[in-house]
C-alpha cells in the first residue's frame, strides 16, 4: 500500500472555501448512496440498537472516518469488514460490486462531513486507482488489518535514513557483505523496505538495507523478518534474527528488550533464484502496536498461516507407516496407522482402543512439522469413528452403562487461591496399562496393553473382502478373564445383521469372528458385544460398503 | 555477521587487532550436514557403546550417526533407526535399549530383526498427563545412578496444569516405575547433570520466572510456580504435602523472601540473566572429559536456543543450596542448540531447531560438534563466594599490575518473584569492588565486594585484567553470580 502524505493544512484549507454548485451535487450523491448504509448505521450514523446489541458501530466515534485517510475508507468501503466477535450483529459487506468510483468519492465526502466533522476528498480517479491496487484482496478486512493501517498512515515512518546497497553473487546462505562492493547503492526516502531497487534483477542479488530508528519507550520489541531466500536482521551491530539459506517465505521472530532511544538497523537479504519476499515488522509495548517496516506484509501473514503440505508415505511399498501425533477425534497419546492399499486408522493409546478408520491418502504432517506444531491432519475421506472408549469392562448385568473414557475432575484455576472451577482431565484407568508395539516385517504395529489380569494384543491388516480393500482387526486375549468379561465392538447404526455384517452406520459394516456377539441398547445408544473367555481370539472385519472412490 | 566497528580503528594498534584472542581459536565448530531430505531439529543426543551417536528430532526421528567424531575427515554416515514418534527430547542407552522420551510416554526401542530398524517399541511409562497443547514437552535426561530418566514435565501452554504432573518433574526407572519428584516447573529447555550427578534443569523466563535459570531438582522442590501443585492430591504423598503458595497479589515477591514462608522452593541454582545472556536455555551437561575438551573439567555446560549459544557454568554448594557463576563460552552455531552431549573423550554434540522459536543461528536445524584446540583461553575459570566477597581462578596467571580495583565493575540485582510474565531487573545494588588480595601465582584473586545482596545476580565485569602471557584481556570478562547464600 502506498503511504498517504499527512496533509494538515487540508481540513482547513477546505473549510475556508466556499462551497460550489459541484460540492453540492458531491454531497447530495453521497447522501443518495448512504442510504445503503442506513440499515445497519442508521440516518444519524450512529448505529441502529437492537436489543442490548448494535447492528453496526456508530460512525461518530470511528476512527476512520476522522482521520484523514480517504484510502483506508476506500478500502473499507470496496472489501468491507469481518465479523469476528459479538460486538456488533452485521459483518461490514464488501460494497465493491455495487458502488462505482463517483459514487465511493461522494459517500467518503457526504460520511466525514456529517460524522466526522471534517469532509474529506477523494477524486473519482483515486478511487478508480485503490481500487486496482486493492483487486487482489477476495475476504473482508479483519479489525486490526485496518488498525494497523491507520496507525501505519498517520504516524511518521519509523525507519528514517534508510539506505541500500545491491550486491551481486550466487549464494546458498548469506555472505560477509562488508568484505564485497554493493553493485549499486539508494535512498529509500518512505522509510520502508523494499526488494524495488532489485526488481530488474532476475536472481542471484542480495540487498543490504541501513537505517536508523528511535524507540520511544524501553520495553520488548517482537521483530518479525519474512524472507524468501535469506535473511539477518542486525541492531546496534548484533545479529537479533537469522533467517538464513535458500527457502520459501519463512517468517523467524525474536523478542529484544530495547532502550528508549536511537538505535542503528541492517537488514540482509539474499535471493538466488524463484519467488522473492522480504517483510519486517516490530511489535512493541501498549501504544506501539504493530509497524510494518516493509513495504510487504501480505506475503509475511501468508507465510506465518500456511504451510506447503507434508504427506506421508511409507518408506518402502507395502509397508505401513506408525505416526504419533496430535490428530483430531482421539485423546493426545494418537496413533496413526497408514496401511498399503490406502486403508488407515487412528489407535487411540489414551484409552487403548481404535479411534477411527479413513481410506485414501494419510496423512499431512505440515502443521504438525511447521511452527510449534499443533498436530498433523489426516487426509483421505470415509472416516468411520467405532466405539471409540475403553475396549473391555466387567459387566454384571447387560444394564450397566459402558464406560467411554477414564477422565478425572480437578478443582482448577490459575494462580488463585482456592479455586472453583472444575476441568476433566484425561487419567489411566487403574485396569490399563499401555504396553507399546511391535513391528512386523512390514512395519504393521501390533499394540499390546494389560487389562486386568490379560495381555491383550490389537493387530490390523488390509485384505480384499468381497472387492473392496477392508481393515482386519485381531484382538487377542491372553490369560484367564473375570468373570462377564465384554469386549465392545461398536455403538452405532442400526445393528441389523446380515449375512453375519453388523451395519456400523456411516456406509460401513463389521463383521465378528471368534466369539457370538451379543446386542444391546444402552444409552439411546445400540452396542455389539463380545463375551470373552480364556483364549478369546477376536476377528474382526470393517469394509466399507463400496470401493474407494477416487 | 557483526559490524565492525570502524570508529574504534584508529584507536587500535593494528597487530593488536589481528592477534586478539577469540573464541575459534580455542573451540572450533564442525557442521556434521543432515542427511539428504531430513530435518535434523535435534532433541535428545545419545553417545552408543560402539562409539555411534544417537540423535532424535522433533519430529519424530532417531538417526544413528557412525564417524560423527571424525566428520568431515572420515564423513559422518547417517542410519534411520526409527520415524514418527512425537516430537521426542531425551534419548538414552541402557541395556541394549534406546529409550526415548517422547511427549506422551517413555519408550524403549530395539532393532530385533537386525535390519537396522527398531522394530520392538514398548511403553516404559506413560503415567503423566497431556491435554492436547504443544507446548506440553516433556523433556528426557540420561539414566542416573539408580538407573531412573529424569523427565521434565512443561505446563499446559506454559501457563496453567490442565493434565496431569504438568509442571512436575518425574523420574522414571529403567524398567517403568514412576516417581513423582519435584514440583513447579513452569516451562523447561533441558534436564541433566553435573559433574557429581546431581539433576538440574533449565526453566524459561515466563510467570513465575522472573529471569531464565539453571535450577537444581532437589528431590522434594518447589521450583516456583505453583500452578501443577494441584497434582499433589494425585501424587500419593511421593514428595509429602502440597507446599504453600506463593503470594498472588500484583507485584509479587522475590524468591529470597518466599525461601522463608515455603521451605520447599529452592531457588534457581545459577540465573542465566534474561536478554543479556540469551532467551531459552536447554540442555544440560557436565564435562567429565578431565581435561580432554579443555581446562573446565567438572563444569557445566548450558545450551541456548535463541542466541544460539552454549554456556559454561560454574556450580558450588553454599549451606545446602547449589549456587554459582554463569560465562559466556562460545556463540555462531547455526540454529536454536537444544540437545547437548559430552563425550568423555571431548566431543561435545548440540543439535536444535530454530521452529516456533526463532534462533540467531538462521537456520532451521543444526547438528553441529565442538572440539577444544588444545590451546587454553583466558578465562575467569572459577568464581566462588565468600563471606565477603568473590574468590577468582584464572586458566592462566594473570597480569598481576592489572588486577586493580578499577579493573572491575560489578552490579547486583534480582526480579520479582511473581504470576506476571517475567519481571525487569529490580532491587538493583551498585557494590563497591576493591581486590583484597592476588595470589603468588597469578591464578587466582579475591575480591571484596561491599555489599553482597542475598538472592542477588551478581554481575561482574573484569574488562581491565590482563594476561601475564600476551597481555590480552579475558575472552569473556563477564560473569553473573546467583548468590543465594552467603557463606560464613
Amino acid at each position: 500500500m502506498k503511504r498517504i502524505l499527512l496533509l494538515s493544512l487540508l481540513p482547513s484549507l477546505v473549510a475556508c472555501l466556499p462551497l460550489s454548485a459541484q460540492d453540492d451535487k458531491i454531497l447530495e450523491l453521497g447522501r443518495l448512496t448512504y442510504q445503503s448504509c442506513v440499515a445497519c448505521h442508521g440516518p444519524d450514523g450512529k448505529g441502529i440498537r437492537a436489543g442490548d446489541l448494535q447492528m453496526a458501530p456508530s460512525l461518530h466515534e470511528s476512527a476512520f472516518i476522522k482521520s484523514d485517510h480517504p484510502e483506508l475508507l476506500t478500502a473499507i468501503i470496496l472489501k468491507g469488514i469481518l465479523k469476528e466477535d459479538n460486538k456488533y450483529i452485521q459483518a461490514m459487506l464488501p460494497l465493491e460490486a455495487i458502488l462505482n468510483n463517483e459514487q465511493i468519492a461522494a459517500l467518503i465526502a457526504y460520511t466525514t462531513k456529517e460524522f466526522g466533522g471534517t469532509r474529506r476528498n477523494a477524486k473519482p480517479g483515486d478511487v478508480a486507482k485503490w481500487r486496482k491496487e486493492h483487486a487482489g484482496r477476495t475476504s473482508p478486512w479483519k479489525r486490526g488489518d485496518l488498525v494497523e493501517m491507520l496507525t501505519e498512515a498517520t504516524t511518521p515512518p519509523f525507519l528514517s535514513k534508510l539506505r541500500y546497497g545491491i550486491y551481486e553473487g550466487k549464494w546458498e546462505e548469506l555472505p560477509d557483505f562488508s568484505a564485497l562492493k554493493p553493485a549499486k547503492t539508494g535512498t529509500l526516502d518512505d522509510g520502508h523496505l523494499a526488494l524495488d531497487p532489485a526488481k530488474d534483477r532476475k536472481g542471484n542479488f542480495g540487498l543490504v538495507f541501513d537505517a536508523e530508528f528511535t524507540i520511544p519507550e524501553t520495553g520488548d520489541y517482537v521483530f518479525s523478518l519474512t524472507s524468501d531466500d535469506g535473511s539477518a536482521l542486525i541492531i546496534d551491530g548484533e545479529t537479533v534474527i537469522g533467517n538464513d539459506g535458500i527457502h520459501p517465505a519463512k517468517t523467524v521472530r525474536m523478542k529484544e528488550s530495547l532502550q528508549a532511544g536511537l538505535h542503528t538497523m541492517q537488514v540482509q537479504y539474499f535471493e538466488a533464484g524463484g519467488n522473492r519476499t522480504l517483510a519486517l515488522s516490530v511489535k512493541g509495548p501498549g501504544k506501539f502496536g504493530t509497524r510494518w517496516l516493509s513495504t510487504e506484509k501480505d506475503e509475511a501473514k501468508k507465510a506465518a498461516q500456511s504451510f506447503e503440505p507434508i504427506p506421508l508415505t511409507a518408506r518402502n511399498p507395502g509397508e505401513a507407516i506408525v505416526h504419533r501425533a496430535f490428530l483430531p477425534d482421539a485423546k493426545p497419546r494418537a496413533i496413526g496407522v497408514g496401511y498399503p492399499g490406502a486403508v488407515n486408522l487412528v489407535w487411540d493409546a489414551d484409552v487403548l482402543n481404535l479411534a477411527y478408520v479413513f481410506r485414501g491418502d494419510f496423512m499431512d504432517a505440515a502443521p504438525h512439522w511447521n511452527g510449534r506444531g499443533s498436530g498433523s491432519s489426516p487426509l483421505g475421506k470415509d472416516r468411520v469413528k467405532l466405539a471409540h472408549g475403553l475396549p473391555f469392562q466387567v459387566l454384571e448385568s447387560l444394564d450397566e452403562p459402558w464406560e467411554p473414557f477414564s477422565e478425572a475432575k480437578v478443582k482448577y484455576e490459575r494462580d488463585t487461591e482456592n479455586p472453583q472451577k472444575e476441568i476433566t482431565i484425561n487419567v489411566r484407568h487403574p485396569d490399563y496399562q499401555f504396553r507399546g508395539y511391535r513391528l512386523d516385517a512390514k512395519r504393521f504395529p501390533t499394540f499390546r496393553y494389560d487389562y486386568r489380569k490379560l495381555v491383550i494384543t490389537d493387530t490390523f491388516a488390509p485384505a480384499e473382502v468381497d472387492g473392496v480393500t477392508s481393515l482386519v482387526r485381531t484382538v487377542k486375549v491372553e490369560g484367564d478373564p473375570d468373570e462377564h468379561t465384554y469386549f465392545r465392538v461398536a455403538e452405532t447404526g442400526s445393528q441389523a445383521v446380515a449375512d453375519g455384517w453388523i451395519d456400523a452406520g456411516s456406509n460401513l459394516k463389521v463383521k465378528v469372528e471368534g466369539a457370538e456377539t451379543v446386542t444391546r441398547k444402552s444409552g439411546g445408544k445400540d452396542e455389539t458385544l463380545v463375551p470373552v473367555a480364556a483364549g478369546t481370539s477376536l476377528t474382526l472385519t470393517y469394509r466399507w460398503n463400496a470401493p474407494l472412490q477416487p | 555477521m557483526k559490524r565492525p566497528l570502524l570508529f574504534l580503528l584508529p584507536f587500535l594498534a593494528a597487530n593488536l587487532l589481528a592477534e586478539a584472542p577469540k573464541e575459534s581459536d580455542f573451540y572450533t565448530i564442525t557442521n556434521l550436514p543432515a542427511p539428504e531430505g531430513a530435518s535434523i531439529e535435534g532433541g535428545g543426543i545419545e553417545l552408543l557403546p560402539d562409539g555411534k551417536v544417537a540423535v532424535c528430532t522433533r519430529r519424530g526421528q532417531v538417526w544413528i550417526i557412525e564417524n560423527a567424531a571424525d566428520h568431515p575427515d572420515k564423513p559422518a554416515k547417517w542410519t534411520l533407526f526409527a520415524e514418527y514418534l512425537h516430537e521426542p527430547l531425551g534419548l538414552a542407552w541402557r541395556d541394549g535399549w534406546l529409550y526415548v522420551v517422547q511427549r506422551p510416554e517413555v519408550t524403549r526401542l530395539k532393532d530385533e530383526d537386525g535390519d537396522g530398524r527398531a522394530d520392538l517399541f514398548e511403553t516404559v511409562s506413560d503415567g503423566w498427563g497431556i491435554k492436547g497443547d504443544y507446548h506440553e514437552y516433556t523433556f528426557g535426561s540420561q539414566f542416573d545412578k539408580e538407573g531412573n530418566l529424569w523427565c521434565a514435565l512443561c505446563l499446559t501452554g506454559s501457563f496453567t496444569a490442565e493434565a496431569l504432573y504438568r509442571g512436575w518433574i518425574l523420574r522414571v526407572s529403567h524398567d517403568g516405575k514412576l516417581i513423582p519428584t519435584a514440583s513447579g516447573v513452569r516451562s523447561p529447555g533441558g534436564i541433566g547433570f553435573n559433574a557429581e550427578g546431581d539433576v538440574f534443569y533449565t526453566d524459561n523466563q515466563g510467570a513465575w520466572n522472573g529471569s531464565s535459570s539453571l535450577k537444581w531438582v532437589k528431590p522434594g522442590s518447589f521450583q516456583g510456580n505453583p500452578n501443577g501443585n494441584v497434582y499433589f492430591d494425585f501424587a500419593g504423598g511421593a514428595i509429602g504435602d502440597r507446599p504453600k503458595n506463593p503470594p498472588f497479589a500484583e507485584g509479587g515477591s522475590r524468591t529470597v523472601i518466599e525461601r522463608a514462608n515455603i521451605p520447599e522452593l529452592v531457588p534457581p541454582a545459577v540465573i542465566l540473566p534474561h536478554q543479556k545472556v540469551g532467551h531459552s536455555p536447554t540442555g544440560i551437561v557436565p564435562d567429565l572429559t578431565k581435561g580432554k575438551f579443555g581446562p573446565f573439567a567438572g563444569q557445566v555446560f548450558v545450551g541456548e536456543q535463541t542466541h544460539s549459544k552454549i554456556h559454561r557454568v560454574f556450580l558450588e554448594k553454599v549451606n545446602g543450596l547449589y549456587q554459582g557463576a554463569m560465562f559466556p563460552f562460545l556463540e555462531g552455531f547455526k540454529s536454536g542448540n537444544i540437545a547437548l552431549r559430552l563425550s568423555d573423550d571431548g566431543n561435545l554434540y548440540t543439535s536444535g531447531s530454530d521452529r516456533g522459536w526463532g534462533a540467531r543461528g538462521g537456520l532451521p536445524y543444526n547438528f553441529e560438534r565442538v572440539n577444544w584446540t588444545g590451546k587454553t583461553p583466558f578465562e575467569i575459570h572459577e568464581m566462588r563466594a565468600l563471606s565477603d566477597g568473590f574468590e577468582l581462578t584464572f586458566t592462566q596467571p594473570i597480569d598481576k599490575a592489572s588486577a586493580v580495583d578499577a579493573a572491575f565493575k560489578m552490579e547486583a540485582y534480582t526480579y520479582l518473584y511473581q504470576k506476571a510474565y517475567g519481571s525487569p531487573e529490580v532491587d538493583q545494588v551498585k557494590p563497591k569492588v576493591t581486590v583484597a588480595s592476588v595470589a603468588e601465582d597469578g591464578k587466582s584473586l579475591k575480591l571484596k565486594i561491599e555489599p553482597l545482596t542475598k538472592g542477588h545476580v551478581h554481575e561482574l565485569h573484569a574488562e581491565g585484567l590482563k594476561a601475564a602471557e600476551g597481555g590480552f584481556g579475558l575472552l569473556h570478562p563477564q560473569a553473573y553470580y546467583t548468590l543465594n547464600e552467603i557463606p560464613e
